[in-house]
């Protein structure tokens, strides 16, 4: 079936664009789109399109831009770094608030989504897999996810360890399953290139 | 055929480092490679018993149970001989147990 693009979907392809260049300015205008941005919108259409791993390289570029447009003031003084962070959830409560939300929704999807799914493996199996330092396993780790920035880890942390419904990301049994599909890709593309 | 046995059968063709030795004596390329590998293998060996409640991983097996190529090597071919440590071996034996208890009789002979 062919799929045509939604009027929305221009709209928010543009967002998305601005928000994903090198060095992404917060101007007036942006903040005007970013105020009526809708992170449940943005899963939606990706998922449409069959590109929901890009969801999240999209909500991490947004929430760096955010996240950059506090720290170029040149703050140097925690508090009022932490005031300034305030200030970015007040002024855009409806990313923040949406962002459990479009998590719990991907997790609770007949497939679940596959990237939030290794993030929060990854979350709560890490310090089992742990290996010893002369494990010849442990000289290099896989890096789970690597597109993914460190910003939206942490974020994805914070809401699975913060949220009052975190129980809710109890992995089930077809959470495992993407999990053991995302890590037989990963070996075989690493035994692709031992010789 | 599903994607888990699809994923899996050709799996079963990789054989990663077979020893100490050879990871030792290696380029450091080399070691950052078979490293990864065997992290990738740590990781299914941990998440594959977990896994075994999913109906979605039972359908996919017995849907293709008559293939009986990829059932009878699947223990035999994906070994780590050299590996067998305190961390890897518990997990590859809760990954075998697993098998050894769901696969029918027919298929271990």
């Amino acid at each position: 079936m062919e799929r045509t693009p939604s009027p929305e979907f221009h709209v928010y392809s543009e967002i998305i664009k601005r928000c994903l260049t090198e060095d992404p300015v917060c101007t007036p205008a942006l903040q005007k789109e970013l105020s009526v941005l809708s992170l449940q919108k943005i899963y939606v259409i990706c998922e449409i399109y069959d590109v929901t791993s890009s969801f999240w390289e999209i909500l991490s570029a947004i929430f760096e831009m955010l996240h950059r447009q506090v720290r170029r003031n040149g703050l140097r003084d925690i508090r009022t770094l932490t005031i300034k962070f305030q200030n970015l959830e007040d002024q855009y409560p409806h990313l923040f608030s949406e962002f459990s939300a479009v998590c719990f929704h991907a997790f609770d999807k007949v497939e679940p989504d596959i990237t939030l799914t290794v993030l929060l493996y990854n979350k709560q199996y890490s310090h089992r897999l742990q290996l010893h330092v002369t494990h010849p396993a442990s000289a290099f780790c896989i890096h789970v996810l690597p597109k993914l920035k460190e910003k939206i880890r942490l974020d994805i942390n914070m809401i699975v360890t913060t949220h009052p419904q975190w129980q809710n990301f109890a992995l089930s049994g077809q959470h495992y399953l993407s999990v053991v599909l995302y890590f037989m890709g990963k070996y075989l593309y690493y035994s692709s290139s031992v010789k | 055929m599903p994607i888990f046995q699809s994923l899996a059968n050709q799996c079963l063709h990789i054989r990663p480092c077979q020893n100490a030795d050879i990871f030792n004596s290696s380029d450091e390329d080399t070691k950052r490679k078979y490293s990864e590998v065997l992290c990738a293998f740590l990781c299914i060996a941990h998440v594959l018993p977990l896994a075994q409640k999913s109906q979605g991983l039972l359908d996919q097996i017995y849907n293709g149970q008559r293939d009986e190529r990829w059932q009878g090597h699947f223990h035999k071919r994906w070994t780590l001989d050299g590996w067998n440590d305190h961390i890897i071996q518990p997990a590859r034996d809760a990954v075998l147990e697993y098998y050894k208890v769901r696969t029918k009789s027919q298929f271990l002979q």
